[in-house]
Order: structure tokens, then C-alpha cells, then sequence
């Protein structure tokens, strides 16, 4: 029985990692350019948040030794 | 009447709480932009210090979150010091109890999904209560409560009533805030929106940070920034170059450049995981010769299933340490408590971090040397980010909107269908696809957050995995509203020659 419960156990990641690899390897994946086209794009939209987030952070600075 | 349901509890507070109203006419693009800047801002000032606490406090708190802390902007002194935890915590709760039929709610109904978003706000409000309370007990703030000596001062209640409304109030502010975003002011999920945001602030204030900072219990000084302090130090002290540039790849009390590292390459993995997709062949029924793909993507549900598995962490963290300290403070025998954690204060970071116990086993390391020092550790938690996150993403792909049986209803309303396929095999095809993805599209993110944390990345990485993958989210329903518009929005006449 003990035996019986550790093969199902055990079956489930097994079967999983066969599927899922399986899966990966169907996958369409990203060609360089189109992956260098992503990083820019996204990149930029990041850091130009980054930076508009972390000027609203400085503007803190001054408040911070008013009220404190 | 079919029966008691808890829905029903929620309709008693319905005319008690703020609530944000639904949108009168449909929002125009310009608005929703506006919409969404305007709260990310907002949202940014939570970043404003506690009053009643000491200046930079952030350094004289004893903390003992910090391995997690940054995923859930949980922003040390500020009014954000519990940042998107309640609201997150709650979201997940009432979904899981909705996804598993724990409650008996059906979202198709108007009447029902109101119940069921002011019960989820509900639940936030309550737990923003309970994690202030709890901090306050814990003695969290008090070697940072301003003119108070914990050892020959009496209790400070006055200050404790007063920090505890500060951090709720902002929490059911950030709450409402969610709010706007969920009920179609802006775009993407409040949430997602926020960590992205959130994420995108650390990476640069961590990286060029200008600020410099007293270091606790030294009378050295120190920059923000990792880069920053790495060049200071190169310029400043050529004898001890090589302890310069250890210190500044391993700092704790600061952000270092091994942190840096870590986000830079999970943001760079994340990239390319999240463009990597399955494409269904589909045509139409409808009109003959138009074939087209429909794509499955490998992240098939985003970043939510290892958003779950933190969640889950850092409240058997939380409670776990309030627990600790109430164990404490009635007296229970050392043993006991040091079966469930142990801690050692950092003096040089003040970070209370755990030696050994139950809760130990559930925390990241700090540094790459510790991994390998502990591999018990490393084991347990690696694994249960993993198991977390993989279950909730096969639950997730079925509960959720974008189930299988869903898309194939949308196909069949649209006069779609799988290519070589007939109509009622798309469910069944769709249903092989997808939670495979669902399932491996976690399992991959996990790992790499995982590897991130044990590389010393401190939550770091599994921040900016979650900040990325939200981010294309938030991206695409830009995009689809700005395509629908045709372009026709004031911002692009404006920022047009940009």
C-alpha cells in the first residue's frame, strides 16, 4: 500500500516535467532582434517611470526634514 | 431563501464604507492616462515618514521583514510600512475562497460581485488593522518612537494611538486608491500596477540613489545608491580597495550592487520568458480563407501564482512573529520559542534576522554564502515557493476568467475555431494547452525568482520578476485602448514630436 501512495506521488512531478518540457519545447521563442525590439521598448518605459518615481522620492527630502 | 451565505454578512457594511462609484460614461483614453499617473503619484507619497518617529527611522527600526518586504512595498518608517500587503493578502483570500467554492458567490450577478468587492475591501480594511496593531505590540517602532527610552519609560500610548491610525488610514487610502484602477478609471489591475511602479522606483534609486545616510551605530556615512557608493568609494579610499568593493557588494543595511544585479538579470530573464508562446491555429467559421493564430503564452498567468507563494511567506512571517513575541512576553519557556524562531540582531543593518527555528526554515538568505552554508534551509524554502506557486497557477488557469471552457465559449460567440478541430473538441484541445502552461509558466518564474533570493538578491528579484510581468499586463491594455482610439488622444498631438 505504502508502496502503491509513493508511486502516485511521485508520479504527478514526473508527469509534469514531462509535459512542461515538452511544452517548452514547442514553444515559439523570442529571435534576437525581436528580443533586443522588447528590451528597448519595455527598458525605456521602466526607466522613465524609475525615474519620474524616484524624482517624486526626492521631493520628499525636503518635506521629510519639515515635518520631522 | 437557499440557505445562510457569508455574502451576506458584507451587505451589513455595504452603507459604511467609502466606496469609489462606478464611471457614469465611458472613460475617454486621456482621462484613464490621467487617472493612472495621477494615483501612481499618490501612491508615492506613502512614502512620506511616520509622524511621532525619529528622523530616519527606517534606520533605527529593528526589523524583522526584511527579506520580504520589498515585493509588497512595504516602505520601513513610512506611512506605506505595510504597504500593498493587507489589500493583497485579502485578494487572494477572497478569490481562493471563490475559486474553490468555499463561498457561495456568482460574479455574473451585479448584486453579487458588489458583495464580493466590498467584502474584499472589507477584509483589507480589517487586516491593515490587525498588521498595525499587531506591529505596535510587537514593539516594532519603539527605538524609533521619538523621545521614548523603552527602558526607563513607561508604555507611550499616546504616540502608539497615534502611528496606528497613521498606517491604517494610508492602508485603506492605498485600498480605495486599488479601487479606481478596478473599476475602470485606469489601467490594469491596482495592484499589479502599483508593484510595477513600486519596482520601477527601487531599481533606480537603488542603482543611482544620490541621498547619503548616517550607517546605524557608526558615525560613518554612507550613499543610497549601489552605484553611487561603489564609485565614492573607489575615489575616496585607494588603500582599502578590495573591503570597499566587498562592502559594496554585500551591504545589508543599504542597498548593494549584488541586488542590483540580481533585478537587472531576472528583469532581463523575465523578458524573454514572457515572449515565449504556443500559437494556436484558428479560422473562421464563418468566412471562408481567414486563418489567423491564436497565442498561449508560456506565463500563462502572469506573475500572480508567485505574488500567492510570497503572500503566503510573509504572513507566516508576520504571525509568526507575533506570535513570538506574545510567547515572550507571557513568559513561556525558552525552549518552546526557540523551537519557533530565533533571532539575532544585525547591529551594523539593524535587520532582526532569524538563526534558527520553525520560521527560519521559511526565510531567504543574505548573501550567496549563506545559501551554501544552510542547505536545509534552502531546500525547504525553495520548495515550498515552488509547490505554492505551481498549485495556485493549475487552480488559477481554471478559476479565473481565462479558463479553458471560457475561451472556447468566446470562440464560439466569435465564429472561431481551432484549425483541423471540431467545435467540441476545443474545450478538450484548449484544456491540454493551457494548464500546462499555467503550470510550467510558474514553475519557471518561481525558479527564477528563487534563484535570485538565494544568489542574496533579498526579494529583489522575485520583486522585479513580479514588477516586469505585471508591467506587460498593464503595457497591453494600454496598447489595445490606445489602437481602439485610433491614436486619437490629445497626449500623442502633445508628445507626438518626442
Amino acid at each position: 500500500m505504502a508502496a502503491e501512495g509513493l508511486e502516485k506521488l511521485t508520479e504527478i512531478p514526473v508527469e509534469f516535467f514531462k509535459d512542461g518540457s515538452a511544452f517548452i519545447k514547442k514553444c515559439q521563442k523570442p529571435d534576437q532582434k525581436e528580443y533586443f525590439k522588447i528590451i528597448r521598448a519595455v527598458g525605456v518605459g521602466f526607466i522613465m517611470m524609475g525615474v519620474v518615481g524616484y524624482a517624486v522620492k526626492l521631493v520628499h527630502i525636503p518635506i521629510r526634514y519639515l515635518i520631522v | 431563501m437557499s440557505g445562510f451565505r457569508l455574502l451576506d454578512i458584507v451587505k451589513f457594511f455595504l452603507p459604511l464604507l467609502p466606496e469609489v462609484e462606478f464611471p457614469d460614461e465611458q472613460i475617454s483614453f486621456d482621462e484613464r492616462v490621467v487617472f493612472t499617473i495621477a494615483s501612481g503619484i499618490l501612491f508615492l507619497f506613502g512614502q512620506l515618514p511616520i509622524y511621532g518617529l525619529v528622523a530616519n527611522a527606517q534606520f533605527k527600526i529593528e526589523d524583522p521583514f526584511f527579506n520580504f518586504r520589498s515585493i509588497f512595498a512595504m516602505e520601513k518608517g513610512t506611512l506605506l510600512e505595510l504597504g500593498l500587503l493587507p489589500v493583497i493578502t485579502s485578494a487572494f483570500l477572497w478569490q481562493l475562497a471563490a475559486g474553490l467554492r468555499l463561498i457561495n458567490v456568482n460574479l455574473g450577478l451585479r448584486s453579487d460581485r458588489e458583495l464580493y468587492q466590498t467584502g474584499q475591501k472589507l477584509t483589507s480594511f480589517v487586516l491593515s488593522f490587525v498588521y498595525a496593531a499587531g506591529f505596535i505590540y510587537s514593539g516594532y517602532f519603539d527605538s524609533a518612537i521619538r523621545g521614548y527610552d523603552p527602558i526607563s519609560d513607561s508604555t507611550p500610548y499616546g504616540w502608539y494611538v497615534f502611528i496606528f491610525v497613521q498606517i491604517s488610514t494610508w492602508s485603506i487610502f492605498v485600498t480605495l486608491l486599488i479601487e479606481i484602477f478596478d473599476k475602470g478609471y485606469a489601467f490594469g489591475s491596482g495592484i499589479l500596477c502599483f508593484l510595477t511602479l513600486q519596482t520601477a522606483t527601487r531599481f533606480i534609486a537603488e542603482f543611482l540613489g544620490i541621498e547619503i545616510y548616517p550607517v546605524a551605530n557608526s558615525n560613518k556615512s554612507e550613499s543610497y545608491g549601489a552605484f553611487i557608493n561603489f564609485t565614492r568609494n573607489l575615489s575616496f579610499n585607494l588603500n582599502s580597495l578590495a573591503s570597499n568593493v566587498l562592502n559594496s557588494f554585500s551591504r545589508l543595511n543599504l542597498p548593494n550592487l549584488t541586488q542590483f544585479y540580481v533585478t537587472l538579470l531576472s528583469i532581463l530573464a523575465v523578458i524573454y520568458f514572457q515572449n515565449c508562446r504556443i500559437e494556436l491555429p484558428i479560422r473562421s467559421t464563418k468566412v471562408r480563407g481567414m486563418n489567423n493564430v491564436y497565442p498561449i503564452r508560456l506565463l500563462y498567468t502572469g506573475a500572480l501564482p508567485i505574488l500567492f507563494a510570497y503572500t503566503i511567506l510573509i504572513n507566516l512571517q508576520i504571525f509568526g512573529y507575533f506570535v513570538y513575541v506574545t510567547l515572550q512576553n507571557t513568559k513561556t519557556s525558552s525552549f518552546i520559542i526557540s523551537l519557533l524562531a530565533k533571532f539575532k540582531l544585525d547591529s551594523y543593518s539593524n535587520n532582526l534576522g532569524l538563526t534558527s527555528g520553525f520560521l527560519y526554515y521559511f526565510t531567504n538568505s543574505t548573501s550567496l554564502f549563506n545559501t551554501l552554508l544552510s542547505p536545509i534551509r534552502t531546500v525547504v524554502y525553495a520548495s515550498t515557493v515552488i509547490v505554492l506557486s505551481s498549485w495556485f497557477a493549475d487552480k488559477w488557469s481554471y478559476m479565473s476568467g481565462s479558463a479553458p471552457k471560457d475561451i472556447s465559449k468566446t470562440f464560439k460567440e466569435q465564429g472561431i475555431s481551432i484549425s483541423g478541430k471540431r467545435d467540441i473538441s476545443i474545450t478538450k484541445e484548449l484544456g491540454r494547452v493551457i494548464p500546462v502552461a499555467a503550470v510550467s509558466g510558474a514553475f519557471i518564474l518561481a525558479a527564477l525568482a528563487i534563484s535570485g533570493d538565494l544568489l542574496g538578491g533579498l526579494g529583489k528579484g522575485a520583486s522585479a520578476v513580479i514588477g516586469v510581468s505585471s508591467a506587460f499586463g498593464v503595457l497591453e491594455e494600454f496598447m489595445m485602448e490606445y489602437q481602439q482610439t485610433g491614436g486619437n488622444s490629445q497626449f500623442t498631438q502633445a508628445f507626438g514630436g518626442l
